[in-house]
């Protein structure tokens, strides 16, 4: 391939730097290709010498992008794209590693938006200044992060951050190495490197990328309303379970109160009848006694009415008297005794004549 | 034996034990007063725990 060589002079440059800003730099660099206007300039001292006059960046920001897709696919053919946002956000984002440079348009605001954050949540912010654009960007952000990763433990998420910038020098942050560091990093990593539109490697391989620092303040912020939010709600879901639970417990304590006494007073009725219906047992029991003893009383009277002497006399019968005495056995008397006898209507005396054995 | 300590468990536990019983008329009248003394204590030890738990929440709210 031949090989020739390029001037851009001083007057040229300026010219350039004013029509093409940031870019420009970001396109000269090392290993970018570019597509120059020139002038063919011969000199007989210097030789033949190319005057660049232009440069198209729109053909360098294609490499760029060829370049961002390889890289892209292969971190994605490494399973790289997600795995730093598959890390687990603390309940509360409160230690800030900040990855940015101390000049950088942003930082200040990300700073301010933080502090000043309507809730009065506190945040601790540590900066670890990087370049945020050009060659030194790459190393540096690697060398802080690698410095956060022994830190870890003081940290809850790491930030990059930079104000805007154009297309191109967000090339910058297409890098494989780089990438690579940011999906297998310990720690969740947001971005907020101040593009609109397309998204770095290093935004697509972070837990979470944002427009613009702001953008991750508010985030940081909201993230912790949302925490303290949830925390409220569980708050008064306790409170309202726990109230249910004692008003659940208080009914079924006052059924107790209710149906006990119910259930007592059922029991004391039961032991009632019972005694109602012995004492009334017993009471026919008795009754039936008496009436028995009565009964025999009656005939046993009926017996002894049959056997007084004016009931005898009055069937025809009589008795006779010796001073008296009934006579019962012809022994009891003798010749010549007076003996009264009495029949129904009246006495009479008779002697004695004869006894016959 | 150490008598076991009262819990708002255990005593609503007790209650409907002694629900049960009644229920089933296994309770005879001697024992009757007993269980209705104890109904009364532990049902004021219940209602006095949720009035404490109650007054708590009512802080909190």
């Amino acid at each position: 391939m031949a090989r020739m060589g390029a001037v851009l002079w001083a007057g040229e440059h300026a010219r350039l730097r004013k029509k093409h800003k940031d870019s420009l730099e970001t396109v000269l660099m090392e290993s970018n290709q570019v597509r120059l206007l020139v002038n063919v300039d011969f000199h007989e001292r210097f030789g033949l010498k190319l005057m660049i006059k232009d440069i198209d960046l729109s053909y360098t920001i294609g490499q760029f992008a060829e370049r961002r897709l390889q890289i892209i696919k292969k971190l994605e053919s490494e399973d790289l794209l997600e795995v730093n946002g598959s890390l687990d956000l603390p309940v509360a984002l409160q230690r800030i590693a900040i990855i940015s440079s101390e000049t950088a348009a942003g930082l200040a605001d990300f700073r301010a938006h933080i502090e000043e954050n309507e809730y009065g949540y506190d945040y601790r912010m540590h900066l670890f200044p990087a370049a945020m654009q050009g060659a030194q960007l790459v190393p540096e952000i690697m060398t802080q992060l690698s410095i956060i990763k022994k830190r870890k433990s003081e940290f809850d998420v790491v930030v990059i951050i930079r104000g805007g910038g154009s297309k191109i020098d967000l090339s910058d942050f297409d890098h494989y190495e780089l990438g690579k560091m940011i999906a297998t990093f310990p720690l969740p990593v947001f971005t907020g490197i101040g593009h609109e539109i397309d998204e770095s490697v290093v935004d697509m391989v972070s837990a979470k990328s944002f427009k613009t620092p702001t953008a991750v303040a508010d985030y940081l912020v909201r993230h912790n309303l949302e925490t303290e939010q949830q925390i409220l709600m569980l708050e008064s879901e306790s409170l309202q379970l726990a109230q249910k639970i004692v008003r659940d417990r208080r009914q079924e304590l006052e059924n107790y109160q209710r149906f006990l006494p119910i259930l007592a007073a059922t029991t004391l009725e039961r032991a009632s009848n019972a005694l109602q219906q012995i004492l009334f047992s017993v009471k026919m029991l008795f009754a039936q006694a008496i009436n028995h003893k009565e009964r025999e009383l009656a005939h046993l009277m009926a017996l002894i009415q049959t056997a007084k002497p004016e009931n005898i006399l009055k069937k025809g019968y009589s008795i006779t008297y010796k001073n008296g005495h009934p006579i019962k056995t012809s022994g009891e008397i003798k010749v010549g005794d007076v003996v009264e006898t009495h029949v129904q209507t009246g006495i009479f005396e008779s002697q004695v004549s004869k006894i016959k054995k | 034996m150490a008598k076991k300590k009262m819990t708002f468990e255990s005593a609503m536990e007790e209650l409907q034990a002694i629900y049960d019983e009644l229920e089933q008329g296994a309770v005879g009248l001697d024992e009757l007063e007993k269980k209705m003394k104890r109904v009364k204590v532990l049902s004021d030890y219940c209602s006095r725990k949720l009035r404490d738990i109650e007054t708590v929440l009512d802080g909190e709210a």
